[in-house]
């Protein structure tokens, strides 16, 4: 899995702390950026801001999406993603913790590629993104960038 | 013109006043006259020129043979022998009246007077023609008197004038032959116009008598006096006219005859409609009590209808009011009757009646009549308050009457306005509901992550510090945590059941718990549980939520029944109040109905945790569906001896009146 990256967009740093204790207990090495508002994940995807620079040929192979964010929210970040053409095939997972409906409908309509809802406990947890890892990171094949 | 009317105006008047003989015999008598008069003045003018022809040429031969001699005598101035020639020329020649000779300068020189009798009787002039040297000789001339003819001729000597001499002949036989020959005539004519007069008769009798015939027949026929004939007598003419009248006469007879029977049908016909009128007359009479008494009826209803009822003219003017619109708007019907409906209306609507009214009589389009319309009115004190307007149009007698019914809105207005602002705070309550479980969902569960995502990883990381207590304390904090999601969800599932749309299909219930049997089944396969599930029940229903229900129930056996070796769980349905009451039976653990009060509360549990896991708000779910469906659930069970779980999906006929329906009614409202 090297030169694979994932980039974890996540404001709490206990589930920070938490999904790369997971992503790591499941023996996933990739590199993780990890942007805690949507504003600094579009600045990554972009090269702009903080990012200012950055090599923007070198895209995430996996965006772990949280929809409850600071400024612009997760839903908001995933529309951006999906209206420029360096960022609309990226694959996108929503980590959440609603099972709403409504929450889980409009994400899809704003093409996202899978929608996981984050469980209590953390073996459960872990086992999910261990098999988020092992599919995304291994079996699926990604857009050609 | 005028000429044509002042003849014809004196002939028409002719004829008039006399018979057609008359103007025949007149006309007769008229050309007689004439023609004997022409012939007898013809008569006179040839005898007169005959015998004055005569005259004169006894007068050349006496000038010619005479004047001579009396040259001579009057040349030598013998005064007796031109006396006593002139007295021998008159004695050989009767007719001559006188003789004179006159000198060259007219005076007399001799006058022989006439015939012995009269010779006192002086004929012609006593002057002769005075004789100039220029005169030409030969003077001879005629003049006439009314008794004589007078003869003035030249007396010459060597070709000179020496005097004249002058003959008057008697103009007496000529007279007497003149006066003869008018007698004549007259006696002629007298005989022809007798004969005139008469043959007019004749012809008269000929002609007009059969046209006086036929005229009294005429007349008579004009008179209607159709059966004397018309006979046929006169000329050819007349005949064919008689003729002809005779078959005008019979033709006349034939139609009259025709007629009179027509006339006879007609009277009949009359008399029967006549009578057939009476007849409806009376039914009509009849029927006027019978609408008149409807009418009464009518308006006893009018009087008595809730609604204020009023009627206008074409022009706007109240006709008449009911009780209740007099109670509505506050006017008695002796101020409002007479004046225009717009004294109702407030302000805007007042102005802009008449201009309805009147382009709705141009166009016979409106926005009012036909339809129902919330509009304002006014009382009599000036307040404005809602109505419900419903206007309908009748004519009558050629007159249009506008019908208004007037409810008054005032009350439903309120309760409308209430409603909507109960229905505003219900949905700002369901808005405020969703942003709660929206934040409960993500915020509750976060920090639940947390704690037992860090409890974990001191277990994993810290296990030999912590000692055996210490992992204990920390498994039973993970086991909280997750408890506590599960309560979570379950309140969320709750809150979303009440929340969510009802969507009305048909219902495959043996369907699905077939399928719930399964899997549970799948979940713990070590266990033997005989599921006996009874096919082809179907309902109306939520098919989603009647999943959740059956989920919740069969969910519910399975694990009450843990803990029995031959476990048994049934779904089926009985009959009750007429409506089908599916049920979930098992032979669990069962519960004392005594606490069947709790049952259907949220969070409500009648067997400890230790015992059997849950939350407690499964059964308070399926309370909640079958209430959405408008259905019942009860329960009936006893310690040790089971449950079962009854749920209808309707309400039945005895609503309520059941003693099961009142055991677990108590049931459902602790």
């Amino acid at each position: 899995m090297e030169g694979k990256l994932i980039l974890l967009v996540e404001d709490n740093p206990d589930e920070e702390t938490l999904t790369l204790r997971a992503l790591a207990r499941s023996g996933i090495d990739s590199q993780v950026v990890v942007a805690r508002d949507g504003a600094e994940a579009l600045d990554y995807l972009f090269g702009t801001g903080a990012y200012a620079g950055r090599d923007t040929t070198i895209m995430p192979t996996v965006t772990f999406l949280d929809l409850r964010l600071p400024k612009i929210d997760g839903l908001e970040v995933l529309r951006r993603m999906r209206a420029d053409e360096r960022t609309k095939l990226l694959p996108v997972v929503t980590l959440s913790s609603s099972d709403e409906k409504h929450d889980i409908s409009t994400c899809y309509e704003s093409k996202a590629n899978s929608y996981i809802r984050k469980p209590v406990s953390f073996i459960e947890f872990t086992e999910t993104v261990r098999q988020l890892g092992q599919y995304w990171m291994e079996l699926n094949v990604p857009p050609g960038i | 013109m005028t000429l044509a009317l002042t003849l014809d105006k004196p002939m028409e008047r002719v004829r008039r006043v006399l018979g057609i003989s008359s103007i025949l015999t007149l006309a007769l008598v008229f050309l007689i006259a004439v023609l004997m008069a022409l012939i007898t003045m013809y008569d006179i003018q040839r005898e007169r020129t005959s015998f004055y022809d005569n005259l004169e040429k006894r007068g050349d031969f006496l000038s010619n043979g005479l004047t001579e001699v009396f040259a001579d005598h009057l040349y030598y101035a013998r005064v007796r022998e031109l006396q006593s020639a002139a007295d021998r020329v008159m004695a050989s020649l009767p007719d001559i009246q006188a003789i004179r000779v006159f000198r060259r300068d007219g005076s007399v020189l001799v006058d022989r007077q006439g015939h012995a009798g009269n010779s006192a009787y002086v004929v012609g002039t006593a002057k002769g023609p005075v004789i100039s040297d220029t005169v030409d000789t030969g003077i001879f001339a005629y003049s006439y008197t009314r008794d004589s003819l007078l003869l003035t001729s030249p007396l010459e000597i060597n070709s000179e004038v020496i005097g004249t001499v002058q003959f008057a002949f008697d103009q007496g036989p000529l007279n007497a032959e003149i006066t003869q020959i008018l007698l004549e005539r007259a006696w002629q004519s007298s005989a022809l116009i007798a004969l005139g007069i008469a043959l007019a008769y004749l012809i008269s009798r000929e002609v007009t008598q059969p046209l006086k015939t036929l005229a009294a027949s005429a007349e008579r026929i004009g008179n209607g006096d159709l059966e004397e004939p018309v006979p046929a007598q006169g000329a050819k003419e007349t005949k064919v006219l008689a003729n002809a009248l005779e078959r005008m006469r019979v033709e006349l007879r034939g139609l009259y005859g025709g007629l009179e029977i027509k006339v006879a049908a007609r009277t009949q016909e009359i008399s029967n409609i006549n009578q057939d009128l009476e007849r409806e007359i009376e039914v009509r009479k009849l029927a006027e009590g019978a609408l008149r008494d409807s009418e009464s009826r009518l308006q006893s209803m009018i009087d008595s209808a809730a609604a204020g009822i009023i009627t206008i003219d074409d022009e706007g003017i109240v006709e008449s009011v009911n009780s209740a619109a007099e109670k509505l708007f506050g006017y008695r019907p002796d101020e409002i009757v007479g004046q225009s409906v717009s004294l109702l209306m407030p302000a805007p609507y007042q102005d802009a009646h008449d201009g309805y009214l009147a382009s709705y009589r141009e166009t016979g389009r409106s926005e009012i009549v036909g339809t129902n319309r919330e509009l304002q009115a006014r009382r009599r004190d000036g307040t404005v308050f809602p109505i419900e307007l419903a206007v309908s149009e009748s004519w009558s007698g050629g007159r249009r009457t506008f019908i208004g019914i007037i409810t008054d809105e005032t009350e439903r207005k309120r309760a409308e306005d209430e409603r909507a602002r109960h229905a505003l705070a219900l949905e700002a309550a369901n808005k405020e509901l969703e942003a709660f479980s929206y934040s409960v969902s993500h915020d509750l569960r976060a920090p639940l992550r947390s704690i037992n995502g860090f409890s974990q990883a001191l277990l994993d990381d810290c296990a030999d510090e912590l000692g055996e207590s210490g992992q204990d304390y920390l498994h039973r904090v993970k086991a909280s945590s997750e408890h506590m999601a599960e309560l979570i969800d379950n309140l969320l599932q709750l809150s979303r059941i009440t929340r969510s749309e009802m969507k009305w299909e048909q219902v495959d219930l043996s369907a699905i718990a077939g399928s719930i049997a399964a899997e549970v089944q799948r979940s713990q396969p070590e266990r033997q549980v005989r599921f006996d599930i009874a096919e082809g029940l179907a309902d109306q229903g939520d098919g989603r939520l009647l999943q959740v229900v059956l989920d919740n129930l069969l969910s519910n056996s399975w694990k009450f029944t843990a803990k029995q070796p031959q476990a048994h769980i049934e779904f089926g349905a009985e009959r009750f109040d007429g409506v089908p009451a599916y049920f979930v039976r098992d032979n669990g653990a069962g519960f004392d109905m005594a606490y069947s009060g709790k049952l259907f509360g949220a969070f409500q549990r009648l067997h400890p945790t230790s015992e059997f896991e849950g939350t407690g708000v499964g059964l308070a779910i399926v309370q909640r569906v079958i209430h959405r469906h408008g259905g019942k659930v009860w329960a009936e069970s006893a310690v040790d001896r089971g449950a079962t779980f009854y749920f209808t999906l309707k309400t039945g006929e005895e609503n309520g009146s059941g003693g099961k329906i009142n055991l677990v009614g108590g049931r459902q409202s602790g």
